[in-house]
């Protein structure tokens, strides 16, 4: 803000709000039940995913033919796999791909999504009819079918499944944010600006995308949740995490096969994919609530 | 039909909106109720049709001849609202439903309160149509199709279509030109008038008031604070809230005083 | 004449919406002048075309018969000279504040907008106090407001911030759009304010106020042009048109602003 009045008194108020507004986010949040969930989860996942670089209770390449499919013991806390690896530390591992694959796999589709409403908001007709048309005709194509095209060169890979999952949820993305765009872009505050001589990228970038943050905040997260869901079936199917790589897929995929006989080591890695995608579900609605300003009054007092 | 209301308060959110307000509306008469945005008026209409948000609690009293609506269950309500109480709306392009024609629209509260047959429910919306000045060839139209002035006309013939013994009138001029206004006004005090009707007239403009009401009550952040004869008040305003409503009217109508005469 | 002496200026101005059997004039053949300095009103009732007049003088629409001039250069699309001088110039009030605020900014970065825009590198306290004399001059505290979401203000309140932002970088024309028809009447008197507070403090910038009230202008306009269903039916002085209105809708249109 006050950048003309240079040293070192600019850069602490400019900090300190930024500080203030996260904290009052973070409140905003907890101060929900299902926000306090998600963050918990959340928090757990990110945790777990770090530590799993550095130490597990095992090794994920001990194996022990003598003690395979067994219970949780002292040692194996969740049990031992049909290798007779540890249950806990494959998902510990896991843990870490999975984030990997849902940031990305996000990342992506924001960056396609956004790319895709600022086109279908143009004010080219051409370019916004086309873009609304590539959209609706792309959107047609399921996410797995994605996947299995893009397995055909690539083979079994996590880029496979970021990529299908980025390509698949940044079209929806587009298709749910554009009428929020739309709205934006016929607006008073755009005309505004335009009659002010702003140049339709800065209106695009300050006013128009800005407004589309509230879907675009729920849908995301709606979306990391979708690539997890998306990783277990991707990599059930040959066509997600290559073997040898953990991920809670490859959990799934290895011990569901024994579902009849050994239930226990299913119910594991289905219950942390359960609980994470519930939690990133959630999380969406809660986070919009909290970071916007519209419909967050203790966001609009920080001063 | 006769409002009496005593004691109504309503909250949001454990934040009061109207607080302990007492009013009352005569048989066949016209009655308004004025106050700024913020004020609460919108929110006594919606409690007097028990069309209160679900987040809002209300508590006191208010009858609409005779029978309690604070508290009163869906079948009760259901029965007053459209067949004796008629509602018109500040925004007619939004309280009315794009997809129903212009006929359709007005037929319909007749559909919900009386058994006719569909001869005779044409007759009666026909015949509503002439007397709120709308021509005949526009019964098939639907309400994008109309002007702001004909939308409102459509809005207080169906409001009116039941014979309602109350109309609630909010804000129902707010949305249209002055020459439209003026024309709404006087349509709506001469159909309620005829039908020996009484309205409650709900508005910030003072200057309005004095065409549609006799009597009114000044509402000022969810209180009562003025009430009187509306010529009387528009006269010799004693309250300050009602003489900011005045001379804020009285300023912005022609033949008014000067900007610094205020 | 050898010079032009209006600010702007549209000639035979006509406009046609809609194609076929659905086709309906706008405007037909409109002249009108905004002279530097003045305030004009432009009145007419819902559908009269004075919105789109406006968007056409403004160079936001474009007409399809006639021309417009500002400072004499035609405004004639993005690249030409008269529109280029009038987006650098003028600044627009529309009807609902609300929506005319992005509801994410605060008002201090909604008013400072246009300076922003046109004065590249504008920042820090120079911005800060140019943003708080325009609040001042809509009679808005700027230490109370700056830092306000639109979510926390009044429609009237809202409106002024939309005017402050309007007059923020000293325009020579400010185009309000039916300005006061969606606020409260008690409220309506401080816009008029604001605008009386304006024409004050800025006697070079001209105002042109559109409105389908004679009741609103009267005491800030100074010509009148009353347009209806797309035509002039009348133009003069306020006291003139007020006093002796010789059309017929100017005669409905004083009584109906009257008590």
């Amino acid at each position: 803000m006050a950048a003309d009045n240079g040293g070192k008194k600019v850069a602490a108020p400019a900090l300190a709000p930024l500080a203030r507004k996260a904290a009052v986010v973070l409140r905003s949040i907890w101060a929900r039940g299902e926000g306090r969930f998600a963050l918990v989860v959340l928090a757990l996942w990110l945790a777990v995913s770090l530590i799993s670089l550095v130490w597990t209770p095992q090794s994920l390449w001990s194996t022990d033919g003598y003690h395979v499919w067994q219970g949780p013991t002292a040692a194996h806390w969740l049990g031992t796999d049909g290798t007779g690896s540890d249950v806990l530390s494959w998902l510990m591992a896991g843990a870490r791909t999975n984030l990997l694959i849902a940031v990305l796999a996000v990342a992506l589709a924001g960056v396609l999504g956004m790319a895709l409403t600022a086109a279908m908001v143009s004010r080219s007709a051409t370019v916004s009819g086309v873009s609304a048309v590539l959209v609706d005709a792309l959107i047609s194509i399921p996410t797995v079918l994605i996947a299995l095209i893009l397995a055909v060169p690539m083979g079994a890979s996590v880029a496979v499944i970021v990529i299908a999952c980025g390509i698949g949820y940044g079209l929806n993305l587009a298709r749910i944010a554009r009428p929020q765009a739309l709205l934006a872009a016929n607006s008073g505050y755009v005309d505004s600006a335009l009659a002010n001589g702003a140049s339709w990228f800065s209106v695009l970038v300050r006013h128009i995308m800005p407004n589309t943050m509230p879907t675009m905040t729920v849908q995301l997260s709606l979306s990391a949740g979708t690539a997890v869901l998306a990783e277990s079936g991707l990599t059930y199917l040959g066509v997600g995490v290559p073997s040898g790589v953990p991920s809670w897929g490859h959990s799934l995929a290895t011990s569901v096969k024994f579902i009849d006989v050994y239930p226990l080591t299913v119910l594991w890695p289905g219950l942390i994919v359960t609980v994470v995608v519930v939690a990133l579900n959630v999380f969406g609605d809660v986070l919009r609530d909290a970071v916007d300003p519209v419909a967050n009054p203790a966001l609009r007092e920080v001063a | 039909m006769a409002i009496e209301v005593s004691g109504l308060s309503v909250d949001i959110g454990g934040r009061p909106i109207v607080s302990d307000v007492a009013m009352g509306v005569a048989d066949g008469e016209r009655v308004g109720l004025v106050g700024s945005s913020g004020s609460g008026k919108s929110m006594i209409a919606k409690a007097l049709l028990g069309l209160l948000p679900r987040q809002a609690s209300a508590s006191g009293s208010a009858r609409l001849g005779g029978t309690e609506v604070i508290g009163a269950d869906e079948t009760t309500l259901a029965g007053l609202r459209g067949r004796y109480v008629g509602v018109v709306f500040q925004n007619p392009g939004s309280s009315l439903n794009p997809v129903l024609s212009v006929g359709r629209q007005i037929e319909l509260p007749l559909k919900l309160h009386y058994d006719l047959d569909a001869g005779d429910r044409h007759e009666r919306v026909m015949a509503m149509m002439r007397k709120v000045g709308l021509d005949a060839s526009l019964a098939g139209r639907y309400p994008h199709e109309l002007s702001g002035g004909q939308q409102q006309r459509v809005g207080i013939a169906t409001a009116l279509i039941t014979s309602p013994r109350l109309i609630i009138a909010d804000e129902p001029t707010t949305a249209l030109d002055s020459i439209t206004q003026r024309q709404i006004v006087d349509l709506l005090v001469s159909l309620v008038d005829g039908a020996g009707a009484s309205m409650l007239f709900i508005t910030h403009d003072f200057s309005v008031l004095a065409r549609a009401t006799s009597r009114c009550y000044v509402l000022d952040r969810g209180r009562i604070v003025d009430s009187g004869q509306t010529a009387g008040l528009l006269a010799s305003p004693q309250v300050a809230q009602s003489r900011r409503l005045v001379e804020a009217a009285r300023k912005l109508t022609l033949g008014g005083p000067d900007m610094e005469t205020l | 004449m050898t010079e032009t002496h209006e600010l702007l200026a549209g000639r035979g101005i006509g406009r046609v919406f809609g194609r076929g059997k659905a086709r309906q004039a706008a405007l037909r053949d409109v002249d009108i002048d905004v002279r530097p300095g003045e305030c004009l009103a432009i009145i007419g009732g819902s559908g009269s075309g004075k919105s789109t007049l406006a968007r056409i003088l403004l160079g936001l629409d474009r007409p399809d018969s006639g021309t417009v001039t500002y400072r004499g250069e035609p405004v004639d699309g993005p690249r030409s000279q008269g529109y280029r001088l009038l987006r650098r110039e003028s600044g627009l009030v529309f009807q609902d504040p609300f929506a005319s605020l992005d509801p994410r900014w605060r008002v201090e970065r909604s008013v400072g907008e246009p300076l922003r825009i046109q004065h590249h590198g504008i920042a820090g306290d120079e911005l800060r106090d140019k943003v708080a004399d325009a609040l001042d001059l809509v009679g808005l505290d700027a230490g109370e407001f700056m830092g306000r979401y639109p979510a926390d203000l009044s429609g009237g309140q809202a409106q002024r911030v939309a005017i402050a932002r309007a007059v923020v970088a000293g325009p020579s024309l400010i185009v309000a759009d039916e300005p006061m028809s969606a606020i409260d009447v008690a409220a309506r008197l401080r816009i008029l304010e604001a605008f009386a507070t304006i024409r004050k403090a800025r006697p070079e910038t001209a105002i042109v106020m559109i409105s389908h009230d004679l009741g609103v202008v009267q005491h800030i306009a100074e010509r009148i042009v009353v347009l209806h269903d797309g035509s002039v039916v009348e133009t003069g002085p306020c006291d003139e048109v007020l006093g002796h209105p010789k059309s017929d809708y100017a005669r409905q249109l004083v009584a109906a602003a009257s008590l």
